[in-house]
């Protein structure tokens, strides 16, 4: 069993309500990290996300101007982003299906319905450091592998080409990039 | 001690997509082992808990500020031109709203917030007049401003099925006037 030294992180909590970046905040402090950078929206996000360099990202969804999606996609897709590989998590109330498809889509790494609570984020968190999955890079999509499970019941043809047992081998790569020495 | 074999992604590379593996640095930076068991995580999730309880004094001044803002997102819809633009900035409001009463324990607030929602984000195939938008924002102001918490509370239930009520009746009498309109064009176009 394994636990998260928040206190090692650096994060970025982009929330154009400054209550909710608060809980964000409040929370993540509560968790023992002591690097927390915020963005009122998804422009100054992006301003930080060039000086800071978040290990993980939050962010709301609807902002004004650049919204959390649009955002995510120039942290995945800019020719010039610091780390296209960044976590992150949307926070939001959106819970419809579409949404989260869109989320996906657009290279979201976790989705998080509000209300937030600590055990929630706290599994987020854990999730994007322990079980990270490997990214996919398509003519039209970059981003986290968007296939979280091999579903038993699927009986259709393979989309992509190579079959599905090339995505089990990078996760055990992935698995094996950190040693215990 | 833990050590990356390296900093470089690794790719596969096939004919309609690349598997990319990047090194995980987080692992390795922030992933101990616990080593009292699940009580050590436990013990950190309740800290941080703790931390967002401490917060909780604040949420009832932090809500009724968000019913001010959404007093002035309501009016500012009303005098503006009401389309694309003005409606997205009314939605971003409404949407705020929305998500801080389910953070800070206005269920029944939120919900109602969600409808209005629906309504601002479906005005192009329905729309729905500004006057029943207001009612949605009175409705939520008066749950808020009453500090209703209580998913079951009757007053509040009975104040969303009216909101409901009104919506649809609305939108039948359109359909109905539609209906009316389309078959007058009818019998024009047939004569």
């Amino acid at each position: 069993m394994y636990r998260v030294e928040y206190h090692r992180l650096r994060f970025l909590v982009v929330d154009d309500n400054t209550y909710m970046r608060r809980i964000v905040k409040t929370l993540l402090h509560g968790f023992g990290a002591r690097e927390v950078f915020e963005a009122e929206d998804g422009a100054a996000a992006l301003d930080a996300f060039a000086s800071h360099y978040p290990d993980i990202v939050f962010t709301d969804w609807e902002m004004p101007l650049i919204n959390g999606i649009d955002m995510a996609k120039l942290m995945r897709c800019s020719d010039n982003s610091v780390n296209p590989y960044v976590p992150i998590i949307m926070v939001t109330v959106h819970s419809e299906r579409h949404r989260v498809i869109e989320a996906r889509d657009a290279g979201i790494t976790e989705f998080l319905v509000k209300p937030l609570s600590a055990q929630v984020i706290h599994q987020r968190v854990l999730n994007v450091i322990a079980q990270p999955r490997p990214f996919i890079r398509t003519a039209t999509y970059f981003g986290p592998d968007r296939r979280r499970t091999k579903a038993a019941e699927y009986n259709g043809p393979e989309r992509r080409s190579g079959g599905s047992a090339e995505l089990i081998a990078p996760r055990k790569l992935a698995a094996g990039l950190v040693q215990e020495g | 001690m833990k050590k990356l074999d390296s900093l470089e992604p690794q790719r596969t590379v096939h004919s309609d997509h690349s598997v990319i593996v990047p090194p995980n640095t987080l692992r390795a930076k922030a992933l101990v082992r616990v080593k009292k068991g699940q009580a050590e995580i436990d013990e950190m999730v309740a800290r941080a808990d703790r931390a967002l309880q401490s917060l909780a004094p604040s949420f009832t001044e932090w809500m009724n500020n968000e019913i001010l803002r959404l007093f002035e997102a309501m009016d500012q819809f009303e005098q503006s031109d009401q389309g694309d633009e003005a409606s997205k900035s009314f939605f971003i409001v409404v949407h705020d709203v929305r998500g801080q009463a389910l953070q800070f324990g206005y269920p029944l607030a939120g919900q109602m917030a969600g409808g209005l929602c629906d309504l601002i984000e479906h005005r192009g195939e329905a729309p729905i007049p500004a006057v029943i938008m207001r009612r949605y924002v009175e409705a939520i102001a008066s749950i808020v401003r009453t500090g209703i918490r209580d998913e079951a509370n009757a007053l509040a239930v009975e104040l969303a099925r009216t909101l409901a009520k009104v919506v649809t009746e609305y939108r039948t009498r359109v359909a109905e006037g539609r209906g009316v309109a389309l078959r007058v064009a009818g019998d024009g176009a047939a004569r």
